[in-house]
């Protein structure tokens, strides 16, 4: 289980003022950015696995896998893929980001919970490696064994592949348009007893090693989304929300996320991606069954019921206790 | 002469306040204005370039002119983040329609009549840039999506396929001191540190060096000097 950090209001101080340091192209489409603190100090530490939410020149906030190095604490890395429906983030960083510019970041926040196990299967697609990264070289820091499989459209799209190379015997390449997909049953059929299994990368992949590990033991299976999974539209019931620091009730309307009325209501949460997948809005319930609707929390998180991501999620009752 | 209208509201009476004054031709007004240098003169672009691109991009407000197929004009406000106008090529603008009071002067106006004018502002930023072009209204569900806000797609889409791009200097926004106070940094994040006329001369750089000859250099200081003494 990874540890819950207490729950608090988070305000503008928790940001960090941080400037591009570099921009360095990695693969078609894809750019790595590097960002240091704006005075040059040491950066919060992180675990692989982890995402900061950038917040672009213009205001945008997106989050970004870090897949730097977890042991240089003067900089952070992320991977960006330029989207042609891109909402405007993406498209920023590449047409527009420029060394020298500041930008403010939050976090770092761990939603994949990456922990020591005897050994890994990774698997990546696209531009899901860039969490993944950070993990390979955890692995082999530690010395344990290791599997990444990684898919990609091309193999000119797949990034960094040079900085692979050196583990070669342990990556297997899918890119599509030689390869074809990438064979999950031979992956995911026989689970090796200590094996732990990463994943990140689009729907339709995650989509597949979800039902290709279904049997795996629970617990042994984590992985990332970028989106959020298709959720049904319309109306839901109506929670009342009791926020045991601020001493107020809020009703929610079926028709409104938690987070939007406690935002109406002045209850001090922050969100971010607002469909349940960055964890930003991270919230701890003291009392009432949360109804988890979020794309983050595993099986075992859920059944817990000790936190929630209010931006989607909502109550199986009438009532939740928050502690906001 | 005053007259008393009573009462003050409907439909123009057969004299107003309009009727006091004398319409002038073109030739007096160039009398009074002048003629436009030639590197003003040919400023316009028939595509938007890197810059006016990069000013889209950190632009929040603009405004809409429209026109029926009489001529008659309409201008409409249209504020968001910055980026909400997207440059789909060097000769194509993609602006989202967010849910309003459904009067849809633009979209009426479109429909009839292409002709589209555009004045894209920067907070921070004294220029403004412009672009004129003919544009048609979709509902690709694609498009939508990338132009959506909050969560939510566009409610439609206007495309503009781009006649001509030109900036224009900061007088106006200066004498309405627009920006100040803005704390957004925007014109930072455009600009660099720089300035929208180095940033022009420096794509521009061969066009402006015809036009301008040795005032190339020189042209953001003597633009600097006519924002300080020319404003009046």
């Amino acid at each position: 289980m990874r540890q819950v950090a207490p729950a608090r209001p988070r305000t503008q101080a928790d940001e960090l003022a941080m400037v591009v340091r570099q921009l360095r192209w990695e693969a078609v489409g894809v750019v790595s950015v590097e960002l240091a603190a704006a005075d040059g100090g040491d950066l919060p530490p992180w675990r692989p696995g982890a995402h900061i939410e950038l917040v672009l020149p213009t205001g945008i906030a997106r989050q970004y896998s870090l897949c730097g190095s977890v042991a240089d604490r003067s900089r952070y890395r992320v991977g960006v893929l330029r989207e042609r429906g891109s909402r405007g983030g993406s498209e920023y960083v590449h047409a527009f980001l420029r060394p020298g510019q500041p930008v403010r970041v939050r976090g770092p926040r761990d939603n994949f919970g990456f922990r020591p196990e005897p050994a890994y299967l990774f698997i990546a697609g696209g531009i899901g490696i860039t969490p993944i990264l950070p993990m390979v070289r955890e692995a082999v820091r530690r010395g344990v064994p290791w599997r990444l499989a990684y898919g990609g459209r091309t193999a000119a799209s797949m990034a960094f592949l040079d900085e692979l190379a050196p583990h070669r015997a342990h990556v297997w390449r899918y890119p599509k348009d030689e390869a074809g997909r990438m064979p999950l049953d031979d992956w995911l059929a026989r689970p090796r007893p200590g094996t732990a299994l990463y994943a990140c990368g689009p729907e339709s992949l995650l989509t597949a090693v979800e039902e290709g590990s279904a049997h795996w033991e629970p617990g042994a299976v984590r992985m990332e989304r970028f989106a959020a999974r298709p959720r049904p539209a319309g109306s839901r019931a109506e929670v009342e929300v009791v926020c045991a620091r601020s001493k107020a009730t809020v009703t929610v309307p079926g028709d409104r996320s938690v987070l939007r009325a406690l935002e109406a209501a002045g209850v001090p949460v922050v969100g971010s991606c607002r469909e349940g997948v960055c964890g930003t809005c991270e919230t701890r319930v003291l009392d009432g069954e949360p109804e988890h609707l979020d794309d983050i929390l595993t099986a075992d998180e859920r059944a817990a019921g000790d936190r929630m991501y209010p931006c989607v999620s909502r109550a199986r009752g009438r009532r939740l206790v928050l502690d906001v | 002469m005053t007259e008393t209208i009573d009462p003050p509201r409907g439909a123009a009476p057969a004299r107003t306040a309009a009727d006091a004054y004398r319409p002038i031709d073109l030739a007096r007004v160039r009398e009074v204005l002048g003629h436009p240098l030639p590197f003003i003169a040919e400023k316009k672009e028939p595509y938007l370039g890197e810059f006016a691109t990069r000013f889209i991009a950190h632009s929040t407000f603009c405004v809409v002119a429209s026109a029926d197929e009489l001529g008659q004009l309409d201008t409409s406000p249209k504020g968001d983040p910055p980026g909400a106008v997207r440059v789909l090529d060097p000769w194509t603008l993609a602006l989202p329609e967010r849910p309003g009071n459904r009067l849809a002067d633009t979209f009426e106006n479109v429909s009839r009549n292409p002709a589209l004018g555009l004045a894209f502002f920067v907070p921070g930023v004294r220029e403004v840039l412009r672009v004129n072009g003919d544009a048609f209204i979709t509902d690709d569900p694609e498009l939508l999506d990338r132009l959506g806000a909050e969560g939510k797609p566009a409610v439609l889409a206007t495309i503009v396929r781009v006649r001509e791009v030109f900036g224009q200097c900061g007088k106006a926004v200066i004498r309405a001191r627009l920006w100040d106070g803005d704390a957004r940094g925007l014109a930072e994040a455009l600009t660099l540190g720089s300035s929208f006329s180095a940033l022009t001369v420096a794509e521009n750089a061969g066009k402006m060096a015809r036009t301008l000859g040795d005032q190339v250099g020189s042209l953001d200081a003597t633009l600097e000097h006519h924002y300080e003494n020319d404003l009046y």
